[in-house]
């Protein structure tokens, strides 16, 4: 058999074709492995801060609704759901998952509402509040954009 | 020693049996077939109930909804959107409608195959 029948032959097809099987299956679990060990270390820093997240120097606590054991890790780029205590620069938000995630606000932080960018001091208690950020080591969500949206109705 | 000869009967006897027991079998794997068909829609529903649970749990709809609102501001921020999405995608949700579909598909087809196997051996006899 010589080579050009050979790459024309359904072995040759066969060959390329699992390769690229084998390609996608190698992307897709290290996108897996990025991907985890992002929210890993973002889980670590969040137990391991969550005391002091969610408790001021004096003890009290900031609308503690439970902890982070038996819920799944928590991702550290962004978080969705109700403000549930605000003390500048921090926030904490409530998801639907009843998990309470720390957000720092600094100068670059956009805040929109429909069309417009107000100001930090507009947001209140119980806004709907969509976030984008990056993780830091302390557990907390550096936001870089919080958009106030509608509450999302319960369809089921 | 006189040749053995078979009565006449016998042959028509046979392929008579024959046709009965296929015609048993093929009506029990026709009834499987439906049961294993609603099965799979049952499992079909309750399992895209869960997935679409987990998307409104997980926020990821919320963070899809940024796409719509603000698409020239997303593309700032398409990096932390992007995380966010993957990092709220949920696949296990996913996964278990994906399975439910491929066993309602498997089903079907198999409910098909059976119904042409009885209209077949209807019509012979």
């Amino acid at each position: 058999m010589n080579i050009k029948n050979f790459i024309q032959s359904r072995v040759f097809r066969g060959i390329l074709i699992g390769l690229a099987i084998a390609v996608a299956i190698l992307v897709i679990f290290q996108a897996g492995v990025f991907i985890g060990y992002r929210k890993a270390t973002f889980g670590h820093h969040f137990g391991d801060n969550f005391e002091r997240n969610f408790k001021d120097p004096k003890g009290m606590s900031f609308g503690f609704r439970g902890g982070p054991a038996g819920m799944g890790m928590p991702g550290g780029h962004g978080a969705a759901g109700k403000i549930v205590s605000i003390a500048l620069p921090l926030i904490v938000v409530a998801g639907p998952d009843n998990l309470e995630k720390t957000l720092v606000i600094d100068e670059d932080t956009e805040i929109r509402e429909f069309q417009n960018t107000i100001t930090k001091d507009k947001l209140q208690v119980g806004d709907f509040i969509i976030v984008l950020g990056t993780p830091n080591e302390a557990g907390e969500i550096e936001a870089k954009l919080i958009r106030l949206a509608p509450v999302p109705q319960d369809n089921l | 020693m006189d040749k053995l000869k078979p009565p006449k009967e016998l042959r028509g006897k046979i392929l008579f049996s024959i046709n009965k027991e296929e015609t048993r079998r093929a009506k029990v794997y026709f009834f499987v077939s439906i049961t294993t068909t609603l099965a799979s829609v049952f499992g079909l529903i309750f399992s895209v109930r869960y997935m679409i649970q987990s998307f409104y749990q997980s926020s990821f709809g919320s963070f899809i909804s940024l796409i719509f609102s603000d698409p020239n501001i997303m593309v700032s921020y398409w990096k932390e959107l992007s995380m966010s999405l993957l990092e709220t995608l949920p696949i296990l949700g996913i996964t278990i409608s994906l399975i439910a579909v491929g066993a309602l598909l498997v089903s079907i087809r198999t409910l098909v195959k059976n119904t042409r196997g009885i209209s077949l051996l209807s019509f012979n006899n």
